[in-house]
């Protein structure tokens, strides 16, 4: 009689999941397979899945089998699950980007990230929800409906990338690809008790992601770890011939960090305590280790909200007009051009991104552009240095991910203020274009996550990766599953 | 510590850089409608007032800008300062298939909401 | 009252490239709507431009040819508005920082002197596409033209009359052609032009406003359509009102400039640096390698042509108009012909029968060196310049070699002999013609050249045979 069929422990790594299969514990298939289970039951439930692929990622998941048995491996990742953020494009399925505008949007052509990934054997499963345009910080503004948090479903997992997040906080063997601009990698990643990284601007190709600030979007991984993240960055990073911002000479310098310095302005008083405690107690604990812990004050910080407020906004303004009722997308009918665009317009985007759309046209506009859009530049021009300065005298920076715990979900989305208070922690890596890391690092005294993050200068990538793979090894934040998992 | 401004000497000076100080703008029911019109976003009145207050919100919340000192000659690129420049494209068309190559039409017409004898159609243009 | 008009150039030259500018679409014109299209030049989401660097390299050589100061490092900027045939809702274009500043037109003055028109900038971006207004009432856009790379050069105002403007365009437009940046059709339309008009009293007064005119698609509405403008401006201004700045519609048929329907007086593009293309870097080696690629340029040739040929400069011109025909020109000097023939044949020949079939210099099918021989016959005697012009006209009908006809045909006939006895003998076959020549009537003396030629085959050396004709009958 031959045993029942044998699978990783549900919250085990890609890499875990890869030690499985090569032993010859499971197959590919087998693997791929049930995790398809879970995104179409548990996955659906939370609303984190829009799409799945079966037929294609179980062939995918065979014809990697095949090549196992025959030592023709396409690449680490060969066999190994993976879904990508609905705002980036895949030749299968739909890119709507969450996006009433975008819904039965085939784009024919995978992201670069996405190809990549496919030629290095990883299987394709399934499109996750997102805020839409990747504009928010809860993932209640998908138009596939909120996202819920898988540690407390009643509460909000973060966002842009919220479904991304909550499939990698409840479930291993696979990892997420999803986009940062503000945030939206470490937000939900905190929010989740997953790992998420954004590595430096440039560093990863922007081709098919579906622009919304430019000069602050980056693709990256959310998984179970950094070890995962780390196998992810490098099969997806590099110049891309059709991303003329991408970089062409990477650091890959790996040289170990040793010292690293808490910004001041992530434990002020706008931080709930038991955040500020949590993070602390982990700089404590790396330097247990043998990391110095330093501290810093960025005082430029003050207006990095506001800085990233005009200047995301602005790009987004631009990077949205495309979306017009004619060549591509949904439209409404109309006699007159101008009412077809008006009318296009205000039904396909929700009113979040008709929010922003609006700011960031008035922020470039006639007469309020020197001191909105010009000034923002230049203060970030400013923070950039300020970061840049910072990061000369220590490798690494350390500082919450969030100001708060997951909150309920309906709690701030029609308080578009607060809720732009999600991101004050997060936006300045975005706007420095420095790479960071969010890593799990305990739970509050409710039992929701929490997480930190490390920020370096640009082109660490792999140092930071590395002091996380590192942190991750002295400790187990980030193995624990919401209470109630099924095994 | 990020030594505060003063140390910028080598700044380039710019012509078309400079800060002015319009004091906030007023943010009314105008302004939100001409706004709106140059985005192509329709208004339906009842959310006028909510989007005047939303952007009295966001620009108070934006002040922050005004009180960071600029340097005297703070040149702003305006651009996300990058290491990389330009790299250049061969002149040639791509290989079918290749990615980033041209589509038949079909395959990026059939994405448009109206799509007619090979064309993208919408109502009369004037002017 | 005198007045002065003062105009200003915005030209768009489409760049003669395979591939668009930020995409690998080909660039090509006659094929069906949307043959050329892809997610980058239609706007799809997640598409990204990147730079062809034919469009850098001869936006280079437009700088070095109209003398203009090429930065080294300039960026590319976002134009947004919207419009159907702008997929992107932006145009790609270079507000802050153009690549090139200064600079100028050379062009001729309708009293022939030298004129120049400084330039205020040159500047790269993309073209928009079509949008075409079909039976049923809709409009169609079609993106093939979407962006295509163009180059858009801005002049200063300067005093000048409408035949002047259309001269500054052809300047420049024969300039960029020679040069290959641009095929310069505005037929066709990868040559448009903007023209900015005011007046004033004076040279030393303020420039007055100025008007724009769009929708001139040729030299002719060129000078037309400033001619026109100016003088309502004029007529205007003399009654004591105010021109408003605004843009203004040319009617080819109607000869009048109209105000534009659209409401839109003075968009606003809120310009902002494009996030996705970092800075264009020019570097002096690649001026340098630019310069050198580049072929004589016509002020040059024009003063090999003039100043060390001889040539009158009106001849010059119809042979420097495209630096093709100046080649072939010079090919006909190289076979062996004087500066004077190969000018006076080249016009009066070749660039006849080209005209005559609007066709150019690269669809003629007769060689240099071929014409040469011909030409060398006529001015050697052999044969008559009517028989030499016969020669290449066959050679064009019957699409064969000039100098094989040359060859088959017989050369003129100068031997002294062989005419006296042609002259005799239709002298002798006419006498009531060479009676009447005797006593002072002139006519019959073309019957009796057209029965001396036709005797002769034809062959009869024509001024030889009717001098020696003239003498005989006067010494009969």
């Amino acid at each position: 009689m031959s045993s029942p069929q044998q699978y990783p422990p549900r919250e085990a790594t890609v890499q875990e999941a890869l030690q499985w299969i090569s032993d010859g514990r499971c197959s590919s298939h087998d693997l791929v397979s049930r995790y398809l289970d879970f995104l179409e039951t548990e996955g659906k439930e939370l609303g984190a899945v829009v799409e799945t692929f079966e037929t294609e990622a179980l062939a995918a998941a065979k014809l990697s089998d095949k090549r196992r048995e025959q030592s023709e491996l396409l690449g680490p990742l060969d066999g190994i699950p993976f879904t990508a953020k609905m705002n980036i494009t895949t030749a299968v399925g739909t890119t709507d980007a969450s996006s009433s505008m975008l819904v039965g949007f085939k784009a024919g052509e995978d992201a670069t990230v996405v190809r990549r990934l496919l030629a290095g054997g990883a299987v394709l499963v399934g499109k996750t929800s997102c805020d839409e345009f990747a504009m928010g910080a809860t993932n209640e503004t998908s138009c596939h409906g909120v996202v819920a948090n898988p540690w407390d479903r009643s509460r909000v997992p973060g966002g842009s990338s919220g479904g991304a997040a909550a499939l990698a906080g409840s479930h291993g063997w696979a990892f997420h690809l999803g986009s940062d601009t503000g945030g939206s990698i470490r937000l939900p990643a905190a929010f989740c008790s997953a790992t998420g990284f954004k590595p430096t601007w440039g560093r990863v190709s922007r081709r098919g992601l579906i622009a919304f600030g430019s000069s602050l979007d980056q693709i990256g991984p959310i998984a179970r770890d950094a070890s995962d993240c780390a196998l992810v960055l490098d099969c997806i990073e590099g110049a891309d011939p059709l991303d003329s911002t991408s970089l062409h000479q990477l650091d890959e310098s790996r040289d170990p960090i040793e010292k690293v310095a808490l910004v001041s302005e992530g434990f002020g008083p706008g931080i709930d305590d038991s955040i500020r405690e949590a993070v602390r107690a982990a700089a404590e604990q790396m330097e247990q280790h043998g990391v110095e812990i330093t501290e810093v004050s960025l005082p430029q910080l003050h207006a990095a909200n506001a800085c990233y407020q005009v200047i995301a906004t602005a790009e987004a303004s631009s990077n949205l007009a495309r979306y017009d009722g004619i060549h591509v997308g949904n439209r409404v009918a109309a006699d007159d051009l101008q009412l077809l665009y008006e009318k296009s317009r205000r039904a396909g985007f929700g009113v979040e991104v008709r929010r922003r759309i609006l700011l960031g046209t008035f922020v470039l506009s006639a007469g309020y552009r020197d001191a909105y859009y010009s000034r923002a530049q230049a203060v970030r021009d400013l923070i950039r240095e300020g970061v840049d300065h910072a990061l000369e005298q220590v490798d690494a920076l350390l500082l919450p991910v969030s100001p708060f715990a997951p909150f309920p979900i309906g709690e701030r989305i029609d308080d578009p203020i607060a809720l732009y208070a999600c991101d004050i922690l997060t936006v300045t890596a975005n706007l420095a274009g420095v790479p960071a890391l969010a890593l799990p690092c305990g739970f509050d005294e409710a039992g929701l996550p929490i997480g930190m993050q490390l920020m370096g200068a640009r082109g660490s990538d792999r140092r930071l990766l590395q002091l996380g793979q590192q942190w991750q090894q002295w400790t187990a934040h980030h193995r624990d599953l919401p209470v109630g998992s099924p095994s | 510590m990020h030594p505060g401004c003063g140390e910028r000497g080598s700044a380039i000076v710019s012509d078309d850089f400079v800060p002015i100080d319009p004091g906030r703008p007023v943010v009314d029911a105008e302004l939100v409608k001409k706004t709106a019109r140059l985005a192509r976003l329709e208004l339906i009145d009842e959310e006028v007032e909510a989007l005047v207050h939303h952007m009295e919100r966001i620009l108070d919340m934006v002040e922050t800008l005004r009180s960071v000192q600029i340097p005297d000659g703070l040149e702003t690129q305006g651009e996300a300062r990058t290491e990389t420049v330009s790299r250049l494209r061969n002149d040639e068309s791509a290989v079918d298939g290749q990615p980033g190559g041209p589509r038949d039409a079909e395959s990026i017409g059939k994405n448009a909401p109206d799509w007619r004898d090979g064309t993208f159609v919408t109502p009369r243009v004037l002017g | 009252m005198s007045w002065q008009t003062v105009v200003g150039l915005e030209i768009h030259a489409q760049m003669a490239t395979r591939s668009k500018m930020f995409c690998s679409c080909r660039r090509e014109t006659g094929v069906d709507p949307n043959h050329n299209i892809c997610p980058v030049c239609s706007g799809w989401p997640g598409a990204l431009p990147v730079i062809n660097e034919a469009a850098v390299r001869y936006a280079i050589r437009a700088a070095i040819c109209l003398d203009c100061t090429i930065q080294r490092e300039s960026r590319f900027d976002r134009k947004n508005y919207f419009y159907p045939d702008l997929p992107k809702g932006y145009q790609i274009s270079q507000f802050y920082r153009p690549y090139a500043l200064g600079g100028a037109i050379s062009f001729e003055r309708e009293d022939a002197t030298a004129g120049r028109l400084p330039l205020v900038r040159i500047h790269m971006e993309e073209d928009a596409g079509k949008t075409i207004h079909s039976a049923d009432g809709t409009s169609r856009i079609d993106l093939n033209r979407c962006s295509s790379p163009l180059l858009e050069i801005v002049t200063e105002p300067l005093e000048m009359s409408g035949i002047e403007a259309a001269s500054c365009v052809r300047s420049l437009r024969d300039l960029l052609r020679w040069v290959g940046v641009t095929d310069g059709d505005m037929e066709k339309g990868n040559l448009r032009c903007d023209v900015n008009v005011s007046v004033r009293p004076d040279a030393s007064a303020e420039l007055g406003t100025r008007t724009e005119l769009k929708n001139l698609n040729s030299f002719v509405s060129i000078q037309r359509s400033v001619e026109v403008e100016s003088k309502r401006q004029i007529e205007v201004l003399e009654k004591g009102g105010t021109i408003r700045q605004e843009t203004r519609l040319w009617d080819q048929d109607l000869e009048v400039t109209e105000e534009m329907r659209s409401k839109e007086d003075s968009p606003d593009y809120r310009y902002f640096p494009e996030p996705d293309l970092p800075v264009v870097v020019i570097e002096q080696q690649d001026i340098d390698r630019e310069r050198q690629s580049l072929p004589e340029l016509p002020a040059e040739r024009f003063r090999r042509l003039v100043d060390d040929l001889g040539l009158d400069p009106k001849e010059a011109s119809p042979i420097l108009a495209r630096r093709e025909n100046c080649d072939f020109f010079f090919a006909l000097l190289e076979a062996g012909l004087s500066a004077a023939s190969a000018s006076n044949w080249f016009r009066g020949e070749v660039l006849r029968h080209l005209n005559d079939r609007s066709e150019r210099i690269d669809q003629y099918p007769l060689a240099a060196e071929a014409i040469a021989s011909v030409v060398k016959a006529v001015e050697e005697d052999r044969i008559s310049v009517g028989k030499g012009r016969e020669i290449l006209q066959q050679a064009l009908d019957e699409q064969r070699d000039p100098s094989e006809i040359l060859s088959e045909s017989g050369e003129q006939i100068s031997d002294h002999s062989a005419l006296v006895g042609w002259v005799t003998s239709v002298m002798s076959e006419n006498p009531g013609a060479v009676n009447k020549i005797k006593s002072g009537d002139s006519k019959p003396m073309g019957f009796l050249m057209g029965q001396l030629m036709k005797a002769s085959g034809g062959q009869a050396h024509p001024r030889l045979a009717q001098e020696l004709l003239q003498k005989m009958i006067e010494q009969d």
